[in-house]
């Protein structure tokens, strides 16, 4: 009983920083037929210059987490060297990241149809000390 | 009937044990999957710098630590080594609690890196009151019937429609009333699209018509509890749940396991017995002749 007060309760209130009580909003916000939707995703550069994308699968760090996170790492760049280390905990043999980059890709949309306009735009890079790339 | 006994009728109709043996099983068998097929960027998370951590109310209040390579590692390990005497009913209440514990833990290191998922609501109050639940509960025991089994799959019941039924209610609080009439499907296909879903971009009012649809839906899950008595109606309602998580899945890949782990207890899962379907086995292969050696059928079997 108790728990079903505290999930109603934080239904109302809360956020999803009550966790495991919070409210369900996953997909709950409200998406404009006309603007632009943006997927987000990391590229990162390495020491060989070979551009590709940081996923959850080489980082432990997901999308929706970057997202989550992705005003912090606006604000403060350098937090990108995170992900650029987590990257390299988990892949210690592979070449270091020297940048890593925010790209997100927006889609145009006019009445819920995509226009066909995209534009992709570097949201927060990061490159690090002593590096040219 | 007055209104007392209804609500008790309700909230404790009995269970045979054999569905807690079923769950409990069920229970372990989705911890020793989820870690490397469901969720493996929770593992993941064992690399992630601290820097990255964003503790939770909970992690803050309960001063749980950021997690560490070997945090993460010792989390899971405890998970699985105290999810197999559990699955297997044995100490099955102390197993169960430590499996409670770590997988709460597990759930921390899971969302407080800026994402909070809402699919294992209701498995996680299956692993809690799974843990309350008599221990000499047996696969295919549908003799033996429990108030208090009744009882604790009534509440995982109760979490699965909430998980539903509150979506809708967040939807109205996150996207407005008018969360319905926007483009959020739209935009969900754009971000996670499969060969199954990606053609309905072009088509926006179908969308429209199954954000409506989604809506209708969520209000109208609790129908499912009230209609326990009528068992076909409640279990034909349970398939249609999970046929909507299968398009789900199909259109943009999010599947809601856990979820569709804790529905399981409303399915009659007492009727299987797995030793006696071995046992049927055995008989029928020990009654079809050996065709090579033996002509003439036995029947002494």
């Amino acid at each position: 009983m108790v728990v079903l007060a505290l999930v109603t309760a934080t239904t109302f209130w809360g956020g999803d920083d009550y966790f495991p009580f919070a409210p369900f909003k996953m997909y709950s916000g409200s998406m404009s037929l006309d603007g632009w939707a943006g997927s987000t995703r990391v590229e990162a550069v390495n020491e060989e210059g070979e551009r590709f994308k940081l996923t959850e699968a080489v980082t432990g760090f997901r999308r929706a987490e970057l997202e989550g996170q992705k005003s912090r790492f606006i604000e403060d760049p350098a937090l990108l060297e995170y992900i650029a280390q987590a990257y390299e905990n988990a892949n210690p043999d592979k070449p270091e990241i020297v940048t890593v980059e925010i790209i997100e890709r927006r889609y145009e949309l006019k009445d819920g149809h995509q226009t066909g306009e995209v534009l992709e735009v570097v949201e927060a890079a990061y490159t690090r000390d002593g590096a040219d790339a | 009937m007055s209104v007392r006994s209804a609500v008790n009728g309700f909230f404790f109709e009995p269970v045979p044990l054999g569905r807690v043996a079923a769950m409990r099983f069920l229970a372990g068998l989705y911890v020793w999957i989820e870690w490397w097929a469901y969720m493996p960027f929770i593992f993941g998370h064992r690399f992630v710098p601290g820097e990255l951590y964003q503790p939770l109310f909970v992690g803050r209040v309960l001063p749980l630590p950021t997690p560490t390579y070997w945090l993460v590692t010792g989390t899971l390990i405890v998970m699985l080594a105290a999810a197999v005497p559990m699955m297997f009913g044995y100490r099955p209440k102390l197993f169960g609690w430590i499996l409670f514990a770590a997988y709460f833990e597990w759930m921390v290191i899971a969302n407080s890196y800026g994402k909070v998922d809402h699919a294992s609501f209701g498995f996680m109050t299956l692993l809690l009151v799974l843990c309350l639940m008599p221990s000499h509960a047996k696969w295919g025991d549908r003799e033996h019937l429990s108030e208090r089994a009744g009882w604790g799959f009534k509440l995982v019941q109760i979490a699965v429609v909430l998980t539903y039924f509150l979506s809708a209610w967040a939807k109205f609080r996150y996207g407005g009333f008018d969360w319905a009439n926007s483009g959020v499907f739209t935009w969900a296909i754009i971000r996670r699209g499969t060969v199954f879903s990606d053609w309905m971009l072009d088509f926006p009012w179908l969308l429209h018509v199954a954000q409506w649809g989604m809506i209708a839906f969520e209000l109208l899950t609790p129908v499912v509890l009230f209609v326990y008595k009528w068992k076909r109606v409640q279990y034909a309602i349970v398939a249609f749940f999970y046929c909507f998580h299968l398009t789900v899945f199909l259109a943009i890949g999010i599947s809601f396991l856990p979820h569709l782990v804790a529905m399981a207890c409303f399915l009659p899962l007492e009727r299987i017995d797995p030793k006696a379907i071995l046992r049927r086995l055995k008989d029928r292969r020990r009654a079809e002749p050996p065709k090579a050696r033996e002509p003439e059928p036995q029947f002494d079997a």
